[in-house]
């Protein structure tokens, strides 16, 4: 297997080391990048994310990155968002204000409706196909139907054109998009760098789906 | 849609060994803390949880070097306790591996911290270490320093100042009740899993798996944290050999007090018994979905 460079994006918030020690797990070199201008080096991106999304987006939009990884999708080359990083790839956010995204796939960041479930969601839930596509010929393939993922977040994302939900989730009366695909943008609600095997697994798949 | 609940593991650390004791005493040694670590991930836990037991009484921090061997093997969410005094306490815990922190006893010195420390990282980053003892009139005060410091703080009353603070989850631990295997504290969680807006962890007084079914049940957690149920099911004498204190500063002088050895060197040595039924994680979790719970599903492929 040729060991690919996963560029790893570094805009102060998030947990880094966690998923780069994932994309070493996998065997690939994980590149902690804050320069935009390596982006364009890299086998694939990843834009984890922990934390509010105006703090991210901006530190994006300033530093130049946003651009960077807007040239680098639209190229063609696989980006994947997790948790926050996926919230960033939309359109617009509704946290706190009106925020705009890096506008990668059409749609809208929302915060969990008030249902008398804890907000935010933390622990694992389940990720159940979307109805209009299969997961065999995109980076979920071989995980199980219903398999268990870790998340952590109050908001989350509604894609305009329904084809974009890989999966989606149920929590309180919210069903939710948690993976997200359009061409080579990715992006998943939940943290596969820790959620066990099967999180490893849909890194791994990411890495390799385009070689 | 079926509530979910989380299956967390309690691990105790002095240096870099796994201890247990009763009521926050009386620790014995158990083995080596990763050791463990990875065996509760292979066999399905949901979380883990390292608590630095002699952080705060020594005033340092030891737990990066554990902490760093535990995360490049281990993708679960792992929350690190012990002697967080700064944000840059914080940061060091977090680079090395952890998701999230939990504050007990610098918190109670100076409450601000844990605002600033949810501004810095995000709530969902931040867990209010809770340590509680009930006295005879029934009500429970906070302590501090892993049990050694009693204080005049109602437990109650901190948590939700807590909450309102920014902290992301209440990790609730009965120190009357810790390794006695007498069932948890069901009706005080549920007062403050009721009231409280975040995640409260059960932990303290895990007996055996009906006792965490009870406290999904009755006590309405919205997770479950045990130690001596995990620890004495996994513990064997033969294969946990206790790490030698190599690193110079785990030493606190020439003679070494590694905590007492005999359940390793002997079985279940001591003057005390066991005070649970050990149950392995694949028990807990059956016992807890049988009750209608949700739980993540045990990967069979592992």
């Amino acid at each position: 297997m040729n060991s690919k460079r996963i560029g790893i994006i570094d805009y102060t918030l998030g947990n880094l080391p966690n998923v780069a020690r994932a994309v070493s797990y996998s065997g690939h070199d994980p590149i902690i990048l804050s320069n935009p201008k390596n982006v364009k080096k890299m086998d694939a991106i990843i834009l984890p994310g922990v934390g509010a999304f105006s703090v991210g987006i901006q530190q994006l939009e300033s530093s130049g990155m946003a651009d960077s990884l807007r040239a680098y999708a639209l190229s063609g080359m696989p980006l994947l968002g997790i948790c926050l990083g996926m919230q960033m790839l939309m359109t617009s956010s509704e946290e706190n204000g009106y925020w705009d995204g890096l506008n990668l796939i059409p749609g809208t960041v929302r915060k969990f409706t008030d249902s008398g479930v804890k907000i935010p969601q933390i622990g694992w839930n389940t990720i159940n196909p979307a109805t209009t596509r299969s997961w065999e010929k995109t980076f979920l393939k071989g995980i199980e139907e219903q398999s268990d993922f870790y998340f952590i977040h109050s908001y989350f994302v509604k894609p305009d054109n329904e084809n974009d939900t890989l999966a989606y989730t149920q929590y309180g009366t919210d069903t939710f998009c948690s993976v997200i695909s359009r061409d080579t943008i990715m992006g998943c609600q939940f943290h596969p760098e820790k959620s066990g095997a099967i999180g490893l697994q849909i890194i791994s798949n990411f890495i390799e789906f385009f070689s | 849609m079926k509530k979910s609940v989380r299956i967390i593991a309690k691990l105790d650390l002095k240096g870099p060994n796994l201890i247990k004791g009763l009521q926050f005493d009386g620790h014995r040694v158990l083995g080596r803390a990763e050791q463990f670590a990875e065996t509760y991930y292979n066999q399905g836990i949901d979380e883990l949880l390292y608590i630095d037991t002699v952080a705060s009484l020594y005033k340092r921090n030891s737990l990066l070097e554990i902490i760093t061997k535990t995360a490049e093997k281990i993708f679960i969410p792992l929350t690190v306790a012990g002697g967080i005094r700064s944000l840059d306490d914080i940061r060091q815990v977090l680079r090395a591996g952890a998701d999230k922190v939990a504050i007990n006893t610098y918190a109670i010195q100076r409450s601000e911290f844990l605002r600033e420390a949810a501004l810095e990282f995000g709530s969902q980053c931040i867990v209010l270490q809770l340590d509680y003892y009930q006295q005879d009139d029934g009500s429970r005060h906070v302590w501090t320093d892993y049990g050694r410091e009693p204080t005049t703080r109602c437990a109650e009353g901190w948590a939700h100042e807590a909450v309102d603070l920014g902290v992301g989850e209440i990790l609730l631990t009965s120190i009357n009740r810790d390794g006695m295997g007498s069932g948890y504290d069901t009706n005080f969680i549920r007062k403050l899993a009721t009231s409280l807006s975040v995640p409260v962890i059960a932990c303290g007084g895990a007996g055996g798996t009906e006792d965490v079914v009870s406290v999904i049940n009755q006590g309405v957690a919205d997770a479950v944290a045990a130690a001596s149920v995990f620890h004495y099911r996994y513990a064997y004498s033969h294969n946990n050999p206790t790490a030698p204190y190599s690193e110079a500063h785990l030493r606190m002088g020439k003679h070494i007090d590694t905590g007492n050895s005999d359940f390793l060197n002997h079985g279940y040595g001591g003057q005390r018994a066991i005070m649970v039924n050990p149950s392995t994680i694949g028990e807990v979790k059956k016992a807890v979905q049988q009750a209608g719970y949700g739980i993540r599903r045990i990967e069979t492929t592992l």
